[in-house]
């Protein structure tokens, strides 16, 4: 079962990151050249039916991957991830509303979160500081355009083979 | 220590990760060669290699199949385009033929002396040696019985026979082919004339009768149309020898013609009207 599961994050892990990263792909989701961070939606969808240990590593290492591959600060995508995970993780309890305006909600307040942690790393690493001078517009499409793949990130993992494969933490605990 | 562990190895490892995501940011402002980055990607890169390759390999497959339709798809479209030109070019080429015999036709039809009405060829039985054919023209467009036909062939007035048979809209016309036939005829240069009867179904050449023995006739020649009968104008080429037969202890020779008349080639003839027939002309014998 959990040699199921490190495949089933392995290639969904790849398929996101193939998109995210646009590697091979030329930026063919780009708008603006603004990307939806697409890891972050399935890093909050993927936390409500899997174990919280598993996505914290997750959530590291496909964070470090898009920060060693898309020129980041390394690092500053997997510390999000990891504090997301880790905000989600404490406030489990308060999180059992399995809607979409929730999650939805979730996303939001992660890429408000996520604003404020590029800003302030970037006020720390002050030599950098110039890759996250982005203006609040295109922050603000970053934004939409990642609520706007939720639905269909949602219709995709809540699919009953997926949930079932994760069913330790549906039904185990 | 162990149990501690697995209580709080959530909380642990989010700290190690935090250390480690912030040293990494850490050392990449700092100019240190050996970064986290750097490892990272270094042991990525062969995972990312691979992905890569297989990721290129699959689009590029696909992107052929795609790629491949499309062009079965324009090869279909081109083949049909071809077609349709070829169809058009036969059709032009055609047009083009029918243009040039018409405008022929037109010319000479100024120049001759008499009036014609032009007639299509609408039935021809290449089985009997063409010796009856049928064009478009009957009483209603004033067409007799006896009336004679040329055709253009070539640019030259070339002699196809006679009406035997009027109909409202079509005519059948006796060709110079049929036996019945006989038109006066001359040599070319010399004005030894004789009587060239068909040969068909038996043959397709015209025997030459009543043509003076001592006429010097030589393979090749020319024989035209030399108007006696009042039917045929003199002057309309009908063959060329293709064979001489003197005989001493006769006033004449034989002389067989083959006639230049090529009915594989034409589509149009001209009926002569108004040329003087004679008054002898009976139905029952239809030669000149």
């Amino acid at each position: 079962m959990l040699f199921k599961r490190i495949l089933f994050y392995f290639i969904i892990g790849s398929i996101c990151l193939f998109i995210q990263l646009s590697i091979f792909t030329n930026n063919f989701l780009a708008i603006k050249n603004v990307m939806p961070d697409i890891m972050l939606v399935l890093i909050i969808l993927l936390f409500q039916i899997c174990d919280d240990f598993e996505m914290l590593i997750f959530a590291f290492i496909t964070g470090f991957v898009i920060d060693v591959y898309s020129g980041n600060l390394a690092g500053l995508n997997a510390f999000f991830y990891c504090i997301v995970v880790a905000l989600l993780y404490n406030f489990k309890n308060y999180l059992n509303i399995k809607t979409l305006p929730f999650y939805l909600f979730l996303v939001l307040l992660s890429l408000l979160i996520k604003l404020f942690i590029y800003y302030l790393f970037g006020y720390i690493f002050k030599e950098v500081f110039v890759i996250y001078k982005s203006t609040l517009l295109s922050y603000a499409i970053h934004i939409l355009y990642t609520l706007f793949w939720v639905p269909f990130l949602s219709m995709i993992i809540y699919i009953k083979p997926i949930i079932e494969l994760n069913s330790k933490k549906m039904y185990g605990k | 220590m162990n149990q501690y562990f697995l209580k709080n190895k959530f909380t642990i490892f989010f700290i190690i990760f935090i250390v480690i995501s912030i040293i990494s940011m850490f050392f990449t402002t700092s100019s240190f060669i050996l970064t986290p980055k750097v490892i990272f990607g270094a042991i990525s890169y062969p995972f990312v290699k691979a992905y890569t390759f297989v990721v290129q390999n699959t689009l590029t497959f696909f992107s052929s199949l795609k790629e491949l339709n499309l062009l079965k798809q324009e090869n279909v479209r081109l083949n049909e385009e071809l077609k349709q030109l070829k169809e058009a070019k036969f059709k032009l080429e055609l047009l083009e033929r029918e243009n040039k015999e018409l405008k022929q036709m037109l010319k000479l039809k100024e120049e001759a002396p008499y009036d014609v009405l032009p007639a299509q060829i609408i039935l021809k039985d290449p089985t009997n040696l063409y010796s009856v054919i049928t064009i478009n023209r009957g009483s209603n467009d004033n067409i007799k019985k006896g009336l004679a036909v040329y055709a253009i062939q070539d640019g030259e007035k070339i002699i196809v026979g006679k009406v035997i048979e009027v109909n409202f809209f079509y005519s059948k016309v006796m060709t110079v082919f049929d036996a019945r036939s006989s038109i006066s005829v001359k040599e070319l240069y010399s004005n030894y004339s004789g009587i060239a009867r068909g040969d068909a179904p038996t043959s397709n050449l015209l025997q030459v009768e009543y043509f003076p023995n001592e006429a010097d006739i030589f393979f090749n020649d020319i024989f035209i149309t030399a108007g006696f009968g009042g039917i045929f104008p003199p002057g309309i080429l009908v063959g060329k020898v293709v064979d001489v037969q003197k005989q001493n202890f006769s006033l004449y020779q034989k002389i067989t013609l083959k006639p230049l008349i090529d009915f594989s080639k034409i589509q149009y003839v001209f009926v002569i009207l108004n040329y003087e027939i004679t008054e002898d002309y009976t139905e029952s014998s239809i030669s000149e």
